[in-house]
This record gives structure tokens, C-alpha cells and sequence, in this order.
């Protein structure tokens, strides 16, 4: 039975549920300073241990923080092929990511406390 | 250029369901995200130049973004695929603005500009119909519609832009061609603005390409059924574009080859042209123009030049093909934008002259119509008088023109215009004279009205000019004889119209109004019979013009006590004091050995095949019966058994009722061989049985010299099924030629006539000839205003037969003496004294012209002035009487 239903890897399931966690503050930091395209996020993203994506899973993202108003778009003639979508961040974007990212400082700097016993 | 395999499309439409799918389970939107897949799809193709997308591939590309079927991810890193470095094309992207001017606003304001002015009409029509019209209207849409929905992710719209957008560039292409002779001229007007319209085409295919690269950058554009839009919808295009070039343009061909070969050598022409012929162009090919409503029509005439050639093969060639008079076919409408808008008249491309108008397109109507009519028992006599008005809806004056179809024997004895209101009668003179008189006024745009006589019992009538969007109104006095049906019965049939240059609308019905003193019927029920307390016998009735034209409508009437013998003063004129002797007379002519029948295998006989079938069939007894059926090539009923039995007739109408009766028929190759095979009997004749001939297919020279060097035997009759205007008999002599004059429907006539032909019965007629007081002594005499007419209609024919030019005098000064149509002498009614004089016309007296006799009053109240003579009649009783008494 236990051959049938191995446990997951605690690492891996770990890893998979920060990356989900952390999927929106990296594209949100990603547009931060330029619009970009969504192959661009893609390739910046691959550059990012543990949050490497594909287009079928950034595409749903990016439509989501769309819709939540944090990004724009915008559509731009393309001289190699069919018009390129532009993803920017609207200042609701920016209020948000600076938001999430103080969050995630805190976050780092909680766990590293609590592995170093700062807080005793 | 990418194509898309039918099962890449259905890989592309699972991926893109499946982006949805993760979509919804994200929160996002699901249309969104599978339009930013399909464009990275596209990005992916065109990144790798891909030119034929097929289902693995897309499946490939799927995998590579985490989206394939089996649900893995691509194990391709992203950073060596080739979307981001795809290589140059080498166009950027155009800008709105041109698609706008050159692909949106020029065309439209050139197909508003060119329809509300025709300012190009007269060099190049670029808007020959409403059919045109609208495919210069779909340029414009075309770019609108890609400018909005360019960016649009779905690929059924996306097809479609890409269709009308090819679709677009090819009429463009068309345009360009048939602009080919402006360009030029458009070049040196651009910097006047108005340059700009003639290059219009050359920029709107400017914009319809630039439109296509703006849709190839916004994405992909899907294939139809597995084949580009871009080739799809050029091939479309031009179909429309060119389509109605095609048709006039192998009608003009093929009757040109008929030409060439002889119309009676080109059978398979003939076929085609019957078949699938265009029958405008081959109407204008008749009237000696060019096929028109097209496009490339300045192409043609430039080749052709600018005269007009001679169109008799062509007008022939007509006949042959529709059996139908050059004279009242009628263009079938071709939404002509212009012609619609009375700006022009057309006929086939070219101006022809005003009085050789072809009808058809016309906007010439007949508003109204009255038929009145007298017919007198003891004369056996009949007068007609036909009011007409005509409405003109154009911005053109029109001249009216049609033929009247007479009861046989008859003439046209008043013509009366309404001028400013006003009545003005016709003068009678010479045809030549009266003619000319017409073509004079017509020439100065005034008002005339012309009426000839065509033979065989139909004059022409023509007035001018029906006043733009107004009417014209004239009258036409026919008298005409009774013919003897039985001793005691005499009939006439009514007069008809035919060979209209205008049209019959609905609302519109001949009213007809019928009267004697004598007891009438009418063989129609069309009519209905009535008889009012004042003595009168009435036959009226409204009759659309359709049924007027297929039924023959004949009114019968009884002769109670009618003298066999009498004689008539002249009440309208008088030649020495003589009066006209009418008698009844009977001859029996002596048995035919041989009959040859020809029928008529022409669209003329369509409408009275059964009738005629049906008179073929009532036949019975007699001599040798032949029988030949005219048509593209003789049918020969084989004599058989050379005797008169019944199967004989019954072959013959059953040959004559399986006739498609379609196009014209060689009348003459029948008719000649018809003559041979007569000739080879004593006592025998030729009986022609034939609608309207309005053409002529081979030279009548074998058979008129026939005719001319032995007209005794055998005799030619000819039976007129249907009147109208007969080429043939006007190019045989007269002499040797009996037509039959019809007293009743086709079959009892047709019947009579074998039952007459093979002295079985005798022939009853009326003769009428002059003669002294003396002479008249013990003789009934009666009045009446048409017999000493009948009389001098019959006298001018025979003088006009006469080929001395004494006789000729002779009978025009009688048929103005008689103020009567003739085929020596017409009428014709001018605006004012000074044009009669001018021609040395009179017009004639209203006391000298037959009139309806005005009904009779009873029981009504005296008129005012009535009140007043009657008043002073009894003043003056009263007085003599006082004096009497005094």
C-alpha cells in the first residue's frame, strides 16, 4: 500500500507551495521598473531558482492580477509576427508589491529569527 | 503566407480550451488568456517561419508552454526557443491614417460624387448598375470593418477579414484596369483635388494592401476549407468583379461567328444564344450598339469606333434566336443607376438616335384607356375610338410608340392630340408628307402625333414628346366592316394594342365600352353583356392589357332584317353626287385538288399552337393535305396515304402542338417548298398559317419569283393567327396573295377557311362599289358615316396596288378626301397653324370626321338652355295664338 501511494517529497511539496505563494509578488517585482511581455517574464523568471514557469501558467496569472487591477495591458504592432502584449503596473500594482514585499521581508527575517533563537 | 492544416486548426482549438479550462480554475479570465495563447502560438509559427502549421506542431508548441494534451510541461528551456528571436520581416506595421483616406473615405466619396453626377459616366462608367454600386460600397466597408476588429482573436472573424479584404484588392484590381485610359488625366488633376477621384482605385488598392499587412501583424488569418483567404477571396472578386462581363462578352462572340457562318449555317450558335444568350446585349447588338452595363464598355467602343455599323444581320439574327420584333423588345432592367435617375438614355452603350429608342428600362406608361365603340347592323359597319394617356416618370421627354392592331379591313379614320388641353385633329396627307411633317417637329422637340399604316391591317402610331414626369394624351378613330359570320350575324374584332415601347402597369385596364342598336355578345367573358331601356345593346368591360393580348375577342351581332342589298349616302363626302352600294354576296370557289399547309414553327404562333391544332383538327374531307411545320429546319408531314383522312389532320396538329415554338422560324424555305409541292397539282394552293413575322431569315428571291411569274396556281392565302408586322408578305408581291380577314377565334376560322377552300361552303361578303342615283333607283337607301369609308379604304388599296404613279395620286387624293390611314397616305397632328402650313397640311374639319354618337338622354331634366328654347317656343305659340285671336 505504501509503495502505491508514496508520500510526497516533504522538500518538493514545500517548494511547490512557495512557489505558488510567490508566483504574483515575482511578476509584480518583475514589471516593478518596465513593462515587459509575457515571454520576457518568462525568460526573468527562469533565472530564478524554484519559480521557473510556461506561458500556460503566467497567462492565467497575469489575466488574475488583471482583473484585481493590478496590471495593465496594452497591445503594440509586433515586426516579427502577431501584436505583442504589454503588461505594466498600475499604482494599485505598486502599492500592492511594495505591500507584499515588506510582508516577505518580515517573513524572511521572522524565520531567520526563529532559526537563530533571536527572539529569546 | 502560413497554412493552417484542418487538423492543426483542431489542435489549436483544444489547446485553447484547455488555457480556458486553467484559466477559470485560476480566477482569471478565460478569453483573455486563451486569446495571449493563441497570439504566442502565433508567435511561435512565426518566429520559426513555420509555413505549414500542422496539429504536431501545435502540439508542440503547447508542450513548450505547459499546456499539452497530456498535461506535461515543456522540458525545453525557454531561453532557446525562437519567439524571441525571430527573424525581420520586412514591413513595419502601416499606419490608420492611409486605410482611412485611400481605403475608406475616397471610395466612398467617389461612389457618392460618381452616382449623385455621372461626371465619368460619359468616358468610363465606373457604375453601370445598382450590382456595381455595390461592389465599390464593399471596398470601403471592408477597411472599416478591419480597422475595428483587426485585433480580434477570433478566427472565424479573422477569416473573414481576411476573405473581403482579398476580395477588396482584386475589384480594386478591376477598377485599375478599366481606368487604364484616365490615368493620365487623373495624374494632372491631383493637384486640383479633383484627380484624386479618377485615381481613386489606385489608392483604395494601395489601401487594400497596406489593410493586409496591418491584419498579418495582428495575427494569423485562418484558412477556408483548407485554402488561404488571400487566393480564396481574390478568385472571389474577380468572380463578382468580372462575372457580368462574362456573359455579354461570349453572347457578342458567339452571335458574331453566327454572322460570319450565315444564321441559318450556325445551328449550335443559334442553340447557345437561345439557350444562355444575354439578351440585352444581343438586343443592343441588334439596334447596331454595343452590350452595355459594363464596366469595360469604353474598351469596346473605342475598338469598334464611333459609327454606328449596320445592324440588319444582327437584327435578323434577333429574330432568328427570340422570334420577337426588333421594334417592341424591351430591355430587361439592369438596375442602370443613371437610367433609373433619367439622367441618360441608354441603348446598349450608345446614344442612338431619339426616334430609333428601343423600349425596355423605360419609365413610359400607359395611365389610361378608353375603348369606345359603335357598330351598326344595317351597314355592317364598325367605329372605334381608342383614348390613351401616357405618363412619363423620367427626367427625359419620350416619345410613345406602338402599333394598332385593326379588325381586318380596317383604317384609322381620326387622330386627335391633346395639346394645352385642347383638342387638335390630325391632317390627312401623303405618307411621305406626314412624315416628314413628324420627323421635322420630333426633331424640334415639339408635339406631334404620326400614324401610318404598316399593312395587313396594323398601323403604327408614334407621339412625341411625352413631357418629362407629365402625360400626353391622343385618340384614334378606327372604322372598320362587319364581317358576315352567318346570313343573319356579323362580327368584328376588337381593336389591340402591341409592339408597346411603354408598359402596362396594373392599376391600368383598357376600359371598354361597346354599343348598338342591334343585339351583341362578346365571344369573351372578359365582357359583359348589358342592355339599357334606351334601345341600346352594350357589351363593356376593364381589361388588362395581358388578357386583351391573349384572347380574341370578337363581338357578335344579329342583322334582323338587315338588307341584303342597299345603298348608302356619303354623309361625310360625296364623289359626284354617287352613293355606295353594299350587297351581300356568295361565291363558292371550285374544289382545291391540293392543299399544302405551312405552319408557323415560330415563338409568333406560341400563344395559339392548341388553337391551331384545334382548327387542324375540326378539318375534315377535302383535297390532298401536305403539311409542313416551319422552324430551323422544315418538319415535312410525310404524305402517306395522299388522302384526306382524319389522321392526317390529327398528325399535323399534333405535330403542330409538340412545336417548342421557340425563337424565329425560316418561313421562306418552307413556304417555297410548300409552293413546289402545291405546283405539282392543278387547282391547288398554299395556305399559310403564321404569327407576327418581324424578320427575315433567308432572301424571299426564289419564292418571289415564283409568285411573280405564275401567281394563278397555286394560290397563296396566308392566315394570321396573331397580327403584327410580316417581313415576308411585305417583300412578295401583293398580287397572288389572298389574307384571310378574321371573323372569329383561330380553330372556327381555321376550319371555315378548309370548309370555303374545298367549296363546301360558300364564302359570304360584303361588296361595296359606287354607283349613280340612277342606279341606286329601287334600292333601299340608309345612312351612314363609315360605309362610304369602307368603301374608299378598300378603292385606295386597289389604286395603291396600281404601280402607276397617276393611281398613286389617285388614291392619296382619296384617302385625304376620305381622311383615311392608308399604305399611301398618313396622319398627323402638329402643335400649332403654322407648323400645318409649314407642311402644307390642313388639319381636318371636326364636322368631316366620324365621331361616337353621343348617348341619349332619357328621362333626365332639360339643360338650362333646353329651359330656354322651350321658353321661347311657347312665347311664340302664345303670341301667334293672341294674334289669331285678335
Amino acid at each position: 500500500m505504501s509503495a502505491a501511494n508514496p508520500l510526497p517529497d516533504p522538500f518538493e511539496s514545500w517548494t511547490v507551495q512557495m512557489r505558488k505563494g510567490l508566483l504574483d509578488l515575482a511578476v509584480l517585482n518583475a514589471l516593478m521598473e518596465s513593462e515587459r511581455y509575457g515571454y520576457e517574464l518568462v525568460k526573468n523568471l527562469v533565472h530564478v531558482p524554484g519559480l521557473t514557469v510556461t506561458e500556460g501558467t503566467l497567462y492565467p496569472l497575469l489575466s488574475r492580477l488583471r482583473l484585481q487591477g493590478l496590471v495593465k495591458t496594452r497591445l503594440e504592432p509586433s515586426e516579427s509576427g502577431p501584436a505583442r502584449k504589454y503588461y505594466s503596473l498600475t499604482s494599485e500594482g505598486h502599492r500592492a508589491a511594495k505591500l507584499m514585499n515588506e510582508h516577505l521581508e518580515e517573513l524572511v527575517k521572522g524565520c531567520r529569527s526563529l532559526r537563530n533563537g533571536d527572539q529569546q | 503566407m502560413t497554412e493552417w492544416t484542418p487538423s492543426a486548426d483542431q489542435a489549436l482549438d483544444a489547446l485553447l480550451e484547455r488555457a480556458r479550462a486553467r484559466a477559470r480554475a485560476n480566477g482569471a479570465d478565460p478569453d483573455e488568456v486563451a486569446d495571449d495563447v493563441r497570439r504566442h502560438v502565433e508567435a511561435e509559427l512565426s518566429a520559426r517561419d513555420v509555413r505549414l502549421v500542422t496539429a504536431e506542431r501545435i502540439e508542440m508548441v503547447a508542450a513548450e508552454i505547459g499546456l499539452g494534451a497530456d498535461g506535461k510541461e515543456s522540458t525545453i528551456p525557454p531561453t532557446i526557443r525562437t519567439v524571441d528571436h525571430p527573424p525581420k520581416r520586412p514591413l513595419n506595421p502601416p499606419s490608420p491614417v492611409w486605410i482611412v483616406l485611400f481605403g475608406l473615405v475616397l471610395p466612398s466619396a467617389a461612389l457618392f460624387i460618381e452616382v449623385a453626377s455621372a461626371a465619368l459616366s460619359e468616358a468610363i462608367d465606373p457604375v453601370p448598375s445598382l450590382y456595381y454600386a455595390g461592389l465599390i460600397a464593399l471596398v470601403p466597408l471592408t477597411s472599416l470593418l478591419c480597422l475595428l476588429k483587426e485585433e480580434s482573436s477570433s478566427r472565424p472573424l479573422r477569416a473573414l477579414l481576411g476573405l473581403l479584404n482579398a476580395m477588396s484588392f482584386s475589384i480594386c484590381l478591376v477598377y485599375c484596369i478599366a481606368f487604364i485610359p484616365m490615368v493620365l488625366l487623373g495624374l494632372i488633376l491631383m493637384p486640383f483635388g479633383i484627380g484624386f477621384l479618377v485615381m481613386s482605385p489606385w489608392l483604395a488598392l494601395l489601401a487594400a494592401a497596406l489593410t493586409r499587412i496591418r491584419l498579418w501583424a495582428a495575427g494569423t488569418l485562418p484558412s477556408i476549407l483548407g485554402l488561404p483567404t488571400a487566393a480564396l477571396g481574390c478568385a472571389a472578386g474577380l468572380a463578382l468583379a468580372l462575372g457580368p462581363e462574362v456573359n455579354p462578352l461570349l453572347t457578342e462572340l458567339v452571335a458574331q461567328s453566327a454572322i460570319r457562318n450565315g444564321i441559318t449555317e450556325a445551328p449550335t450558335q443559334i442553340a447557345y444564344l437561345r439557350r444562355f444568350g444575354d439578351r440585352n446585349a444581343l438586343l443592343a447588338l441588334a439596334h447596331g450598339a454595343q452590350p452595355d452595363s459594363s464596366l469595360f464598355s469604353h474598351y469596346r467602343s473605342r475598338a469598334a469606333g464611333t459609327e454606328a455599323r449596320s445592324s440588319e444581320p444582327m437584327a435578323n439574327l434577333w429574330f432568328l434566336v427570340t422570334g420577337e420584333s426588333l421594334a417592341g423588345a424591351s430591355f430587361t432592367a439592369t438596375g442602370d443607376l443613371q437610367e433609373r435617375l433619367g439622367r441618360r438614355r441608354r441603348a446598349g452603350g450608345r446614344r442612338l438616335p431619339l426616334l430609333s429608342q428601343p423600349a425596355g428600362d423605360t419609365p413610359l406608361t400607359l395611365a389610361a384607356s378608353r375603348l369606345d365603340g359603335r357598330l351598326e347592323g344595317d351597314a355592317a359597319a364598325a367605329y372605334f375610338e381608342w383614348t390613351l394617356t401616357f405618363e412619363n416618370s423620367s427626367r427625359e421627354q419620350k416619345e410613345a410608340r406602338f402599333e394598332l392592331l385593326l379588325p381586318a379591313g380596317g383604317a384609322v379614320s381620326r387622330a386627335t392630340l391633346w395639346v394645352n388641353g385642347k383638342e387638335q385633329e390630325a391632317a390627312f396627307g401623303s405618307r411621305e408628307r406626314t412624315t416628314a411633317a413628324y420627323a421635322s417637329v420630333v426633331s424640334r422637340r415639339r408635339d406631334p402625333l404620326l400614324v401610318t399604316s404598316l399593312g395587313g391591317d396594323r398601323a403604327q402610331v408614334r407621339c412625341f414628346p411625352v413631357p418629362p414626369a407629365g402625360q400626353m394624351k391622343i385618340r384614334l378613330g378606327v372604322s372598320a366592316p362587319l364581317r358576315l359570320a352567318e346570313s343573319d350575324e356579323a362580327a368584328v374584332r376588337v381593336p389591340r394594342i402591341a409592339d408597346t415601347n411603354f408598359e402596362f402597369p396594373s392599376s391600368t385596364q383598357h376600359e371598354i365600352w361597346l354599343e348598338s342598336m342591334e343585339p351583341i355578345t362578346a365571344s369573351s367573358t372578359l365582357l359583359s353583356v348589358s342592355k339599357p331601356t334606351d334601345g341600346r345593346s352594350l357589351v363593356r368591360g376593364s381589361v388588362a392589357q395581358g388578357a386583351l393580348d391573349e384572347q380574341e375577342i370578337v363581338i357578335r351581332l344579329r342583322r334582323n332584317g338587315a338588307p341584303a342589298d342597299a345603298c348608302f349616302e356619303d354623309s361625310t363626302t360625296s364623289i359626284d353626287g354617287s352613293l355606295v352600294r353594299q350587297r351581300v354576296e356568295s361565291i363558292t370557289f371550285p374544289a382545291l385538288r391540293r392543299l399544302v399547309v405551312v405552319a408557323d414553327g415560330s415563338r409568333g404562333l406560341a400563344k395559339r399552337k392548341h388553337a391551331v391544332a384545334d382548327g387542324l383538327r375540326r378539318m375534315e374531307g377535302g383535297p390532298d393535305f401536305l403539311f409542313i411545320l416551319s422552324g430551323d429546319t422544315p418538319v415535312n408531314l410525310e404524305p402517306g396515304p395522299l388522302s384526306p383522312i382524319p389522321e392526317q389532320f390529327a398528325r399535323a396538329a399534333d405535330l403542330v402542338e409538340s412545336s417548342a415554338c421557340r425563337g424565329g422560324a425560316d418561313a421562306v424555305t418552307a413556304l417555297t417548298h410548300a409552293w413546289d409541292l402545291a405546283a405539282q397539282s392543278e387547282a391547288s394552293a398554299v395556305l399559310w398559317i403564321h404569327g407576327p413575322q418581324p424578320g427575315v431569315i433567308r432572301p424571299v428571291d426564289a419564292l418571289r419569283q415564283r409568285l411573280e411569274r405564275q401567281p394563278s396556281n397555286p394560290r397563296m392565302i396566308t392566315f394570321a393567327v396573331e397580327e403584327g408586322r410580316n417581313v415576308v408578305l411585305e417583300q412578295l408581291p401583293q398580287r397572288g396573295i389572298s389574307r384571310i380577314g378574321r371573323t372569329e377565334g383561330t380553330a372556327a376560322d381555321l376550319a371555315r377557311l378548309h370548309r370555303i377552300l374545298t367549296g363546301r361552303e360558300p364564302y359570304v361578303y360584303l361588296s361595296r362599289s359606287r354607283i349613280s342615283p340612277t342606279e341606286a333607283a329601287g334600292l333601299p337607301r340608309l345612312a351612314s358615316a363609315h360605309v362610304g369609308r369602307l368603301w374608299a379604304a378598300e378603292e385606295i388599296e386597289r389604286l395603291a396596288s396600281n404601280i402607276t404613279e397617276e393611281a398613286r395620286q389617285t388614291a392619296i387624293g382619296l384617302a385625304m378626301r376620305y381622311k383615311l390611314v392608308s399604305s399611301v397616305s398618313g396622319a398627323v397632328a402638329l402643335e400649332s397653324e403654322a407648323q400645318f402650313k409649314q407642311f402644307q397640311l390642313q388639319p381636318a374639319d371636326v364636322s368631316q370626321l366620324p365621331q361616337m354618337p353621343a348617348a341619349p338622354m332619357i328621362g333626365g331634366a332639360p339643360e338650362p338652355e333646353e329651359w330656354a328654347l322651350l321658353a321661347v317656343a311657347l312665347a311664340a305659340l302664345a303670341y301667334f295664338w293672341l294674334r289669331r285671336r285678335t
